[in-house]
């Protein structure tokens, strides 16, 4: 170890972020290099100093009062919708209904068949979409498509890849076999976000939202938490930028139900999962 | 602080959970945005535009515990949009006084008149580590540089701040 390599090391190691061989070789450097010592023991008070800087400045009372002030009176802005089709929002947004109304209580949901239109909460949705049209004056013609759109909506329960799940029906266009596929293929994303399953996840992506995952680990793998609970899920919507489908979960671990949001694009090798994002 | 549960109640909208936050926050913010504009009053502006946005924008923040992350990169963007502003216009007249009062000792005070007298990009780049406290990789990404340049710049930036304060450099010692 020269005097150099150590210097270039001063801040790494007074962070604590420098691992084994070259710590050691520092700390052994700095036991016989006073000059080094020295230079290391200035930079560690300068920036212990550094560190008191921010605690010492106090903004004057009455400008921190006018700002918070400023904040009191502001309004967050609304979750960004995303840009899919008037279908693709309506089931979104019913998706989220549902799972506040009859989705919540599991028992009664199962009293109905499998693949018989649920004509109770199909009166719920529409009573709700009625009052959701409302809110929207200023939005006349689109609420109009969205309820067209609505009526047109089903929910089904179906087994789809061994998972039972509530599926809103929405016109989509897709072949019955690729709209099974892409749904299968979120709901294994999901299982494998809780599994933390990497291989599986890789297999499942497009090589950039797999490279995203790796970066981001914390933001989709999921294994410190309890089991998934599958909510609903709608049909596939194919839209600009891909195929979309919406899963709604809850989580063992506590009651927080959130939405999964994916779009999925058709490869060479079959469909992939090119984006996921979450929705409360 | 349970920053968590903050963040979840201010996403919500809930004021009285962001102004918590804020309070937590606001003296690093004001003293990186001083560290780079170098105006007591324009920090002060590049402050309170941030809280706002901030504020604004909360409901896209996907992740609660990149929170403090995102913050900065708002207070950066910030203080990058104020010196273009500075750069176009003439200088607005403030108050003589400071917006702010500064309760250091005199090594405190003469650590930051040295920090004034670095480059800007040392400025950040210090501000960025120890008044954000921020991992070298969280600042890579910010400073949209790899984290090679980020260690060297602060290695350098110390150096330099070293050298305004007087301390005898490297070079001088082993001579």
């Amino acid at each position: 170890m020269n005097c150099q390599t150590a210097r270039e090391n001063a801040e790494a190691y007074l962070a604590k972020e420098l691992s084994e061989p070259l710590l050691s070789e520092i700390q052994e450097h700095l036991t016989h290099c006073l000059e080094c010592r020295q230079m290391y023991e200035d930079t560690s008070r300068l920036i212990e100093n550094l560190r008191k800087l921010p605690p010492q400045i106090e903004l004057k009372s009455i400008l921190e009062a006018l700002m918070l002030e400023n904040i009191a009176r502001k309004e967050p802005k609304p979750m960004k919708t995303h840009r899919y089709s008037i279908i693709a929002a309506a089931a979104a947004t019913l998706l989220f209904i549902l799972s506040s109304t009859l989705l919540a209580f599991p028992a009664l949901a199962q009293k109905y068949t499998p693949s018989l239109p649920i004509a109770q909460d199909l009166n719920k949705l529409q009573d709700k979409t009625a009052a959701l049209k409302s809110q929207a004056e200023s939005y006349k013609t689109q609420a109009e498509t969205y309820k067209t759109e609505v009526e047109a909506l089903k929910v089904q329960i179906q087994k789809i890849d061994g998972t039972e799940i509530k599926v809103v029906e929405t016109q989509s266009g897709l072949s019955p076999e690729d709209n099974t596929q892409i749904q299968s293929l979120a709901l294994s994303f999901i299982k494998a976000q809780y599994k933390g399953d990497m291989a599986q996840l890789q297999a499942m992506t497009t090589p950039e939202f797999y490279a995203t995952i790796l970066k981001r680990k914390s933001e989709f793998i999921w294994t410190g938490r309890g089991g998934v609970i599958f909510s609903s899920i709608t049909n596939v919507a194919q839209e600009k930028e891909g195929y979309v489908v919406f899963v709604r979960i809850s989580d063992s671990s506590d009651d927080s139900e959130f939405q999964e949001d994916f779009t999925i694009t058709k490869t060479a090798t079959g469909f992939k999962i090119q984006d996921m994002g979450l929705d409360k | 602080m349970d920053e968590a549960r903050l963040v979840a109640e201010a996403k919500k909208g809930s004021h009285f959970a962001y102004i918590q936050l804020v309070e937590h926050y606001q003296k690093s913010l004001y003293c990186t945005a001083l560290s780079i504009s170098g105006s007591s009053w324009d920090a002060f502006d590049i402050l309170q535009d941030t809280l706002l946005q901030a504020f604004i924008s909360l409901p896209t923040l996907k992740d609660p515990k990149t929170f403090k992350y995102w913050l900065t990169r708002i207070l950066i963007n910030k203080s990058y949009d104020q010196q273009r502003k500075t750069k176009h216009s003439y200088p607005m007249e403030h108050p003589p006084e400071t917006p702010y009062e500064f309760h250091g000792n005199e090594e405190h005070l003469d650590l930051f008149n040295a920090l004034n007298k670095l480059e800007d990009k040392y400025r950040v780049i210090l501000s960025l580590r120890y008044f954000q406290d921020l991992p070298i990789k969280e600042m890579a990404s910010i400073l949209e540089c790899s984290q090679g340049t980020v260690k060297s710049r602060l290695n350098y930036a110390l150096k330099e701040l070293r050298k305004v304060l007087g301390y005898k450099s490297f070079e001088e010692v082993i001579r």
